[in-house]
């Protein structure tokens, strides 16, 4: 009867010895021209508006083009659109076509294709994954007289209009591809949809009608497992040849082999603690900095990301444009969290109840016992992902109920700052309506978030950003924990990869050097 | 004295032995964990992590700096609190119920073993995760779904056992002189079948470290950070390609645990059986 208990023990046990005996790889996979990747989640979706996932996008970018593209420095490149100019308010947008580009299914793409596949996008009745940050920004999309010309009008100006266009999202779709999109992919790019056996992977073939250089790579596989272990197992092994997001403790075992690169992209998530300013730890600005200045973000880089990462000084990643640093220094002072809780009415310390997502544990079981030293006890409710979106997007009234101090949250932007400051402490996006997890809320800040997204002068907008980031970091409405560089673990004999600004992998350009080019 | 002493050790089964002596470490290892462990379980030092095998640290450092053997030291504790808890609350109830039905008899007993028939039909993990996904995670909700998968084997056996005692002519006897259910239930009943529940609890011991540690492992027992050995392997699984320790440890402790309750149980059968 209970031979069942045994199972999981038992299984522990066969992947510790598979991985001892994984340790002589052997030649590598696939034939001629293959590639296979292997990342942490499965798609969602084969329709690139809807979703909104970093490992899907990956998947997608190898088979869809937007109208421009964006390079890993967020320098922007001509891609189904050859150029495009803008009226002096920066609300009117033109996109010339490039022609002669197909889509998989065989149409020539028009101006009319891909105005259809951004109404798609925009569509207010069959709201999409990816459509809230496009439709907040563009108003309509039409065709001009000239019938290789698409024309955007916005609701107001952005200007990283076109770096949001170069995000997976973006990506033209062919009008002709109607539901089944969901499922079978349809775009112009340089590889076509093969093969999605859910569970276990997609299957890509090079486009022989590409327009552009076509790729090196003959066919694609992209593959999955959470497991760290897996992970690093099916790159000694040759299963698979690189490995998404790689966990950084093993790409330090990794970069001293030569069989290995690592590719390290600072532009990752950043990781905070949302404090519910609503309750009792929240309401205090003095209890708000003294989690702060508990929390040794160098010890926590240190340990869980082997130094591949940055200590957060700022609620911008520093690989923004727009990042300075208003951090106290030192940022971690045990003592001084201490005299703040005593002098907000704490001197025996406070209690601190944290929801966290299963994979970022390990962050909240380090600052259990890194908090307990400033008196903070820290309780941490480890939960399963559905459960803690539900949670971490709970409003006022049900994170009461559930007496939650925090949320700990990881978010990516992609290097616009509006994408990360609006989202999480603009008033009017706190949950559920958006990421602003615990509820803050200042005028002065909303009024300068606003100000920031339509001014055009770049100088004036470091400014603006610059103050908000000194009224963040004061006001301490998050603990602002680290970020985390996204690590791409490779075959030494590939190239070409290129992390794009939103964190999808760009293969197109990969190349092997065991099948050198004819 | 000393002499018949060796003739009585001599006298036990090899078995009997082996499990006091495992079982006896353990029982001092929680009692004397704060005297034992070279170091605090819950203690971090994010600038010490996977320390190798050292004299400071006999079992190495997890992930987050933590001295392994103080974690395993500490969380003999914990598995000796489930086996105690579990087959206290399994072995009382089961035995009642078991023993109450036989000696009852009619719907009562037919009801009562329906009940556990339905309990035994269900897979004794699956069953502790329905009530683990009603109840919601925790050491003691884990404790109770340990419990109440454990339960129908006492039932059986006592109920087995009533059965067999019932016709025994003492209880006749009992009966017949106007001895109520209770009072046979008591003094008759129970302190003979009492060699065999022993036997039985001490083999179950070993199947309740398995199932705690297999849904600690899963996240469903205990609280982030406890140095409870199932949850110590789940932590280590995630390092298994770069550290091997922090989930080796804990695997052998496991494993001579229940193989120490096993060889007790073992050895008490075969002493009562003699």
């Amino acid at each position: 009867m209970h031979c069942h208990c045994r199972l999981p023990v038992l299984l522990t046990a066969l992947i510790a010895c598979t991985g001892a005996m994984a340790a002589p790889a052997h030649a590598g996979a696939g034939a001629a021209g293959a590639l296979t990747i292997m990342q942490p989640e499965p798609p969602r979706s084969m329709d690139p508006a809807d979703q909104m996932a970093t490992d899907t996008s990956s998947i997608l970018s190898a088979m869809y083009e937007g109208l421009v593209r964006a390079d890993a420095d967020r320098t922007i490149h001509p891609l189904l659109a050859v150029s495009w100019r803008h009226d002096p308010q920066g609300t009117t947008w033109d996109f010339v076509l490039r022609r002669n580009v197909k889509f998989h299914d065989g149409h020539t793409m028009t101006a009319a294709g891909v105005v259809h596949s951004f109404r798609r996008l925009l569509d207010m009745n069959a709201p999409l994954a990816g459509s809230s940050r496009f439709r907040a920004v563009v108003d309509t999309v039409t065709t001009t007289d000239d019938d290789m010309t698409v024309r955007f009008s916005l609701r107001r100006p952005y200007p990283d209009f076109l770096l949001l266009l170069s995000f997976s999202q973006a990506c033209v779709t062919s009008p002709y591809a109607g539901a089944s999109l969901a499922r079978h992919a349809d775009g112009t790019g340089p590889f076509r949809f093969d093969e999605w056996k859910s569970s276990e992977y997609v299957r890509q073939a090079r486009n022989p009608d590409y327009w552009g250089t076509p790729p090196d790579l003959a066919s694609v596989r992209w593959i999955w497992s959470a497991e760290p272990s897996v992970m690093d197992m099916a790159l000694h092994t040759g299963d698979t040849d690189i490995v998404g997001d790689l966990p950084a403790l093993y790409a330090r075992r990794m970069e001293s082999d030569p069989r290995f690169v690592i590719h390290d992209d600072p532009n990752g998530p950043l990781y905070w603690i949302a404090i519910n300013m609503d309750r009792h730890a929240g309401a205090d600005r003095r209890i708000r900095q003294a989690l702060n200045y508990a929390t040794d973000r160098q010890a926590l880089v240190h340990a869980l990301l082997r130094d591949r990462g940055q200590p957060a000084r700022s609620p911008l990643q520093p690989v923004s444009p727009y990042f300075v640093s208003y951090a106290p220094d030192p940022q971690y002072d045990p003592q001084r969290a201490r005299a703040l809780l005593a002098e907000a009415g704490s001197p025996s310390g406070i209690t601190f109840s944290l929801a966290v997502q299963d994979m970022d544990e390990p962050l909240a079981e380090a600052l259990q016992d890194m908090w307990k030293k400033s008196g903070i006890t820290l309780q941490i409710s480890r939960l399963e992902g559905g459960v803690y979106a539900s949670e971490a997007f709970a409003d006022p009234a049900q994170k009461a109920a559930l007496q939650l101090d925090g949320v700990l949250a990881s978010w990516s932007s992609g290097f616009i700052p509006d994408m990360q400051l609006r989202p999480l402490f603009h008033g009017a996006s706190a949950a559920p309506a958006g990421a602003n997890l615990g509820f803050f809320h200042d005028p002065g800040v909303d009024a300068l978030i606003n100000a920031g997204a339509v001014e055009p002068s770049e100088d004036k907008r470091k400014a603006i950003y610059a103050q908000i980031q000194e009224m963040i970091m004061h006001d301490a409405p998050a603990v602002l924990i680290y970020t985390r560089d996204t690590l791409v673990g490779m075959r030494a004999d590939i190239s070409g990869l290129v992390v794009r600004p939103d964190g999808a992998l760009d293969i197109t350009h990969v190349t092997r050097n065991r099948q050198p080019h004819p | 004295m000393t002499g018949s002493f060796r003739t009585l050790i001599a006298r036990l089964p090899l078995s009997l032995l082996a499990g006091v002596v495992l079982i006896t470490f353990m029982v001092l290892g929680a009692l004397l964990a704060p005297l034992i462990s070279p170091a605090d379980p819950l203690a971090q030092d994010l600038y010490a992590t996977f320390q190798p095998m050292s004299a400071a640290h006999p079992f190495g450092t997890d992930a987050f700096g933590r001295d392994i053997f103080s974690r395993i030291v500490y969380g003999t504790r914990y598995s000796l609190a489930e086996v105690c808890i579990c087959i206290l609350v399994s072995c009382a109830m089961g035995t009642l119920a078991g023993m109450l039905a036989a000696l009852v008899g009619g719907y009562v007993e037919q009801a009562v073993m329906w009940v556990v028939d339905i309990i035994f039909a269900f897979p004794g993990i699956v069953l502790a995760l329905l009530i683990l996904s009603l109840l919601g995670p925790g050491f003691f909700n884990m404790l109770l779904a340990i419990s109440v998968f454990s339960i129908p084997v006492y039932v059986r056996l006592a109920h087995n056992l009533t059965q067999a005692l019932q016709r025994a002519e003492y209880v006749e006897a009992a009966r017949t002189l106007g001895a109520g259910t209770w009072r046979i239930l008591y003094v008759h009943v129970m302190r003979n079948a009492l060699g065999p529940i022993l036997v039985q609890s001490t083999l179950t011991a070993g199947s309740v470290i398995l199932a705690a540690s297999s849904l600690s492992f899963l996240g469903l027992g205990v609280a982030p950070a406890t140095p409870e050995w199932g949850a110590m392997m789940s932590d280590g699984r995630s390092y298994l390609g770069i550290d091997i320790l922090p989930s080796l440890f804990p695997g052998l402790t496991i494993t001579l645990a229940v193989l120490g309750f096993n060889l007790l149980g073992e050895g008490v059968r075969k002493v009562i059986d003699k």
